[in-house]
């Protein structure tokens, strides 16, 4: 119902006939007339809700960020005419439309079908998408009625994924099923791990005559370090305070898609992954393999959103419980200097750790003016991070220094090599 | 759209048929006052916030009704005001369907909208005109009686809004 106008035109036609009336005027009474017939008529036609049916179909069902969605909302009308209907569908607000917006309407006579098409860009997220409606006007546009003839839903937008390189990982326990992690125990392999004095049985390509050559310990057998899948913990950093809104974008974005490519690569390589969102609060994905705990972390990790809590506010209360002992931890977080304790007492635990820090200083500042403070500024602030990453580097913790502005791949490729292991041959 | 065009020259409209009798009457400011009124409506209509839609009717109505308090002829009060309620009308009609690209048989919705609204203009008209044309004899008992059924009327025409304003948005209709 439009309001204004029905106000205009009550008030018009009222003060009309009360001053008509009041100074005994029978014009002023008489020009209150076509006003009531007008409003009088709108009233009479106000639309009813007819047997209109309205569908929105969306092409596709499973969305990635960046990606394009063609919605269609199709509407049949029922015997009864609409002399004024329009078609409105109400994209998620977050979600852009591509060209004009998705809006039709005019005369729809009985049986009329129509279709009405757009694309939208999605975005990573939940987005609650309410009903396409249908309303329906008189003639004179006072009344109208609204027509829903859906429940309202919600679009989940996966993250995006990219391949990434394969990934060298060396977690002190590994799970029984071969896989590409060395598992710091002899068995069938590829990489050379030690020898052994000779053991009946032992096939004589594996015989490393060399250091039987020397005749300190009899034939020896060369021995290869077996390859075995690993439990991978990926722990998403979802600290309000650690995440850079600037110019519409968002550092926590880059670190969401970092966790779902990491996440979608130590799938593919047979690893058990289990993920973590630590943030206002703990979200945990249980462990799982393959394609089925591939969607269920994509499916967190659509949702996933930045939040505040007291309790979390470093990660002196990572739940490490939730990860098998000793196991390989992956944390996506762009890192701050209370942190450093915490992944100190990780590493002494005995789990392997990689942090993937997206850089927030280069992020920040390249999208802030080009003024010499800034400049400055970022400048020492790129010094402290400079200091933090070696600290962690100094205590074992491999850390992938991730410029959102090139490929992660980039950024995992110049991660420091493989950790030298804690033993050696022995025989 | 045809109404797009139509609606400002008709808001003109009314304006020139108020301005040329307003000319010849007291007070001589009233004239002009009225002609840029409709002036600043009809142009208001081609490029203006959403509010002069909903204003320009009290406005231009107002003016007709002090030109006809002051002795303007009934039948030019008339007209003019049956143009400011077209124009009205068609700008709204206008702004409705300005933002909807993809309209459903667009020449027969305006065509159905014109016919439906020189049909109530018409009728308004006839009825006005024939209403002054009426002599009644009323007590102050029946012009108080009438005046309240008239309240009564209005009242009951703004009840869906008043519903709605209550329920929410589209509330009333559903």
């Amino acid at each position: 119902m439009n309001r204004a106008r029905l106000l205009a035109i009550l008030v018009t036609a009222f003060l009309l006939a009360f001053f008509g009336l009041a100074l005994v005027n029978a014009l002023l009474v008489a020009m209150a007339i076509p006003l009531v017939v007008y409003l009088a008529a709108a009233f009479a036609l106000r639309p009813r809700r007819g047997e209109l049916q309205v569908q929105r179909r969306a092409i596709r069902q499973r969305l990635m960020d960046g990606e394009r969605l063609e919605v269609e909302v199709e509407a049949r009308n029922g015997p009864r005419p609409f002399s004024e209907l329009m078609l409105v569908d109400r994209p998620p607000p977050a979600l852009p439309v591509e060209g004009a917006a998705p809006l039709a309407g005019g005369f729809f006579p009985p049986g009329q079908h129509h279709m009405l098409r757009y694309t939208l860009r999605v975005k990573r997220g939940l987005h609650p998408w309410p009903p396409p409606q249908a309303v329906a006007y008189d003639p004179t546009g006072l009344f109208s009625a609204t027509m829903e003839t859906e429940p309202p839903t919600s679009l989940a937008v996966l993250p995006r994924v990219t391949r990434l390189p394969s990934i060298t990982i060396r977690p002190m326990n590994t799970l029984a099923y071969a896989g590409p992690v060395l598992s710091r125990r002899a068995g069938e392999g590829t990489d050379f791990f030690g020898v052994r004095p000779y053991r009946p049985g032992d096939p004589l390509r594996r015989i490393n005559w060399r250091a039987t050559a020397r005749g300190l310990h009899g034939i020896v057998t060369n021995e290869f370090e077996m390859e075995r899948i690993a439990d991978v913990g990926l722990i998403l950093d979802a600290r309000q305070r650690l995440d850079i809104h600037i110019k519409g974008q968002r550092l926590f974005e880059h670190g969401v898609h970092a966790a779902a490519c990491l996440a979608n690569a130590f799938l593919q390589g047979g690893n058990r992954v289990a993920l973590l969102l630590y943030g206002a609060y703990l979200e945990w994905v249980f462990p799982g393999y393959g394609k089925i705990q591939r969607e269920r972390l994509l499916q967190a990790l659509s949702h996933a959103q930045t939040g505040e809590s007291l309790v979390f506010e470093n990660l002196e209360y990572l739940p490490t419980r939730l990860f098998p002992a000793r196991s390989q931890l992956i944390l996506v977080s762009p890192l701050c200097g209370d942190d450093v304790e915490p992944l100190f007492r990780l590493r002494a635990r005995g789990y392997q750790l990689l942090v993937v820090s997206p850089d927030p200083v280069r992020f920040e500042s390249r999208l802030m003016p080009p003024h010499p403070e800034t400049q400055w500024a970022a400048r020492i602030a790129r010094l402290e991070r400079l200091l933090l990453l070696r600290r962690l580097g100094q205590a074992g913790i491999r850390v992938a220094d991730w410029d959102v502005d090139e490929p992660l791949s980039s950024a995992l490729l110049r991660l420091p090599p493989r950790p030298a292991p804690h033993y050696g041959a022995i025989l | 759209m045809l109404s797009r065009l139509l609606a400002p020259i008709l808001a003109l409209t009314s304006g020139i048929a108020l301005y040329l009798p307003l000319r010849l009457l007291h007070p001589a400011w009233l004239a002009p006052l009225v002609l840029t009124s409709s002036l600043v409506w009809a142009l208001g209509m081609t490029r203006s916030p959403a509010l002069w839609p909903s204003l320009g009717l009290p406005l231009m109505a107002g003016w007709a009704g002090l030109a006809a308090w002051r002795g303007l002829p009934p039948q030019t009060a008339l007209v003019a005001l049956i143009l400011t309620l077209a124009a009205w009308d068609l700008d709204a009609f206008q702004r409705r369907w300005s933002a909807v690209h993809d309209t459903l048989h667009p020449w027969r919705l305006e065509l159905l909208h014109f016919l439906y609204l020189g049909g109530m203009c018409g009728l308004g008209y006839g009825l006005a005109a024939l209403s002054l044309g009426l002599r009644l004899r009323l007590t102050f008992g029946w012009i108080l009686l009438l005046g309240l059924l008239f309240f009564l009327a209005l009242s009951r025409l703004a009840r869906p809004s008043i519903a709605e304003k209550h329920a929410g948005q589209g509330g009333a209709a559903r």
